[in-house]
């Protein structure tokens, strides 16, 4: 801090994971700058993004020299590095392993089947000018339906948020990852009052970083239903 | 200098167990956004100490309310850590519940093994669908392995269960370093590995041996074909962008990672199927990390052998 330097983050707000990191960062209030990389125009793909991550892909974190691929790692490092509340990412290793445990699942369980309703209505009839596939996407929203028992049934409970009393960077990553779906103007959780609470809980907790953080998505959502 | 220390780790171990600590800044220097408004004598201290306290002794500070909440090391004398010292006296077990034919349960039982945890193992056979009866569920209503039970406390998800035993009990630091730098490293391909070595390679031994045995089918060569130019995509990242010119996947020192990708690239092996056959580097690379896990490695991997010597019989 001494010496001004920032955090450096690559996102596209368009990325839940990208999200997760920029709310992070704003409530945490750490200094930080974001590069904003347009993936749906390629951006990751350049030769100088390569040469930073040749995975090519986002998000991407750069402290001081520093160079951090991964979502899950770099919330849990921004956590871990710096002084930020300790609710997000708690030290005492039975709170922190709930934390870990929901991060682990939710890789394989909220984020392919929620990222995969909006691939379906959204971003793939608007890369290949095709209609939605609707057996594809009825599976994949039944596929979703089961995540979303198991999300309230085994995590949130009758806890106020995933992990216990206080959010968490599990809330984030999954508040994120289910607004997605929004952008096609489906809200996934529109029959699940407790979810609901769970989010507009998650919303409160995150103040205006949220509402900044989503209104490209937002915008997505408003262009679309202009057209219709 | 001591007095100060012995005060600031005393504060600190009685405001670990409250609910508002605050983590330790590791940055160093006069670092990030001030502690916010907890009334805390510890917050006081640490905002206090932080103007040009030197590093070596912020550097012990942090170690102190680390270990605070390990389990104590036989070597040292911790503070105010009486509740733990007790728990260790009454012989409290880590029970694990585990398939050793599952790649994330083989990692768990490694760990255990080679830092002596002392640990009891229920073996949950999978293909006998032990993990579906009433009293499974009910530690798990996921009907998923491994599961650990630690004293009352229940966690499943082996990513969660090794950290939790690297974070809790007192086992040599390389498995899942503190500094944040090296600790990302093992978080970076621990992310990774969950869709990419993970999925690649299970898929592999699905199709080869799991689904003809238990649909007695012959196995599907297209899919086959397809899974195994995915994992071979796969192993080139491995190596290219994990690996490198390194040892070990996240530096000089084995870690949870490296455990991990070494189980699940042991899988294929049930169906006789070595996936490092061609690739030399990958090849020693598996070398080191036997060789550093000794007798472990080849005991949790007994199985596994057995399923594909049984295989090999049938030929």
């Amino acid at each position: 801090m001494a010496t001004g330097r920032l955090v450096e983050v690559y996102l596209d707000l368009l990325s839940q994971p990208c999200r997760a990191i920029q709310i992070l960062l704003s409530c945490t209030k750490i200094p930080h700058r974001v590069h904003r990389v347009a993936l749906r125009k390629g951006e990751h793909r350049t030769a100088e993004f390569s040469k930073l991550n040749p995975m090519q892909k986002v998000p991407v974190l750069v402290d001081g020299g520093f160079v951090l691929t991964e979502s899950d790692a770099i919330l849990k490092y921004l956590a871990n590095k710096y002084d930020i509340p300790e609710h997000w990412y708690p030290w005492q290793p039975e709170r922190r392993a709930r934390v870990d445990e929901y991060v682990a699942w939710h890789h394989t369980n909220t984020r392919p089947h929620a990222a995969k309703v909006f691939l379906l209505e959204v971003l793939l009839p608007a890369q290949f000018g095709a209609q939605v596939d609707q057996d594809r996407l009825e599976r994949a929203l039944l596929e979703l339906d089961a995540t979303l028992d198991k999300l309230e049934s085994m995590f949130l409970r009758r806890q106020p948020f995933l992990c216990g009393d206080d959010i968490t960077l599990a809330d984030l990553l999954a508040v994120c990852e289910l607004m997605q779906p929004l952008g096609g103007g489906r809200d996934v959780l529109k029959d699940r009052p407790q979810l609901q609470r769970w989010r507009s809980r998650v919303q409160s907790a995150l103040g205006e970083s949220f509402n900044e953080a989503h209104a490209v998505l937002f915008a997505v959502r408003d262009r679309r239903q202009a057209k219709l | 200098m001591i007095y100060f220390q012995l005060l600031s780790t005393v504060i600190a171990t009685i405001s670990c167990r409250t609910h508002g600590y605050r983590p330790i800044q590791y940055g160093g220097a006069a670092g990030c956004a001030p502690a916010r408004n907890e009334a805390s004598t510890y917050i006081t201290s640490m905002a206090a100490s932080q103007q040009g306290e030197p590093a070596e002794q912020l550097d012990r500070r942090r170690t102190q309310q680390r270990e605070s909440y390990c389990r104590p090391s036989l070597r040292g004398f911790h503070l105010a850590d009486r509740e733990h010292l007790v728990s260790m006296a009454t012989g409290r077990l880590v029970e694990v519940y585990l398939d050793l034919l599952s790649q994330p349960c083989r990692a768990i039982q490694i760990l255990l093994s080679c830092t002596k945890i002392p640990h009891r193992v229920h073996r949950v056979a999978l293909r006998k669908g032990e993990h579906r009866t009433a009293e499974f569920s009910k530690l798990n209503p996921m009907q998923k392995v491994p599961v650990l039970v630690d004293g009352g406390f229940v966690l499943t998800e082996s990513d969660a269960i090794l950290k939790y035993l690297a974070n809790k009990y007192d086992i040599p630091e390389h498995w899942y370093p503190w500094q944040p730098e090296r600790r990302a490293r093992v978080d970076e391909y621990v992310a990774w590995h969950h869709t990419n070595t993970r999925p690649h390679a299970a898929k592999v031994f699905l199709l080869e041996v799991l689904l003809p045995a238990q649909f007695g089918a012959q196995v599907d060569q297209d899919r086959l074909e397809r899974a195994l130019l995915e994992l071979d995509a796969t192993l080139d990242k491995l190596e290219s962008m994990f690996l490198r010119r390194q040892p070990f996947l996240c530096g000089d020192d084995i870690t949870l990672a490296d455990l991990l990708a070494v189980c699940e690239l042991m899988q294929p092996l049930g169906g006789g199927r070595d996936v490092l056959k061609d690739r030399p580097q990958l090849q020693r690379w598996r070398s080191r990390v036997q060789s550093a896990l000794g007798e472990s490695f080849n005991e949790a991997h007994a199985v596994l052998f057995a399923v594909r010597d049984r295989r090999q019989a049938k030929l």
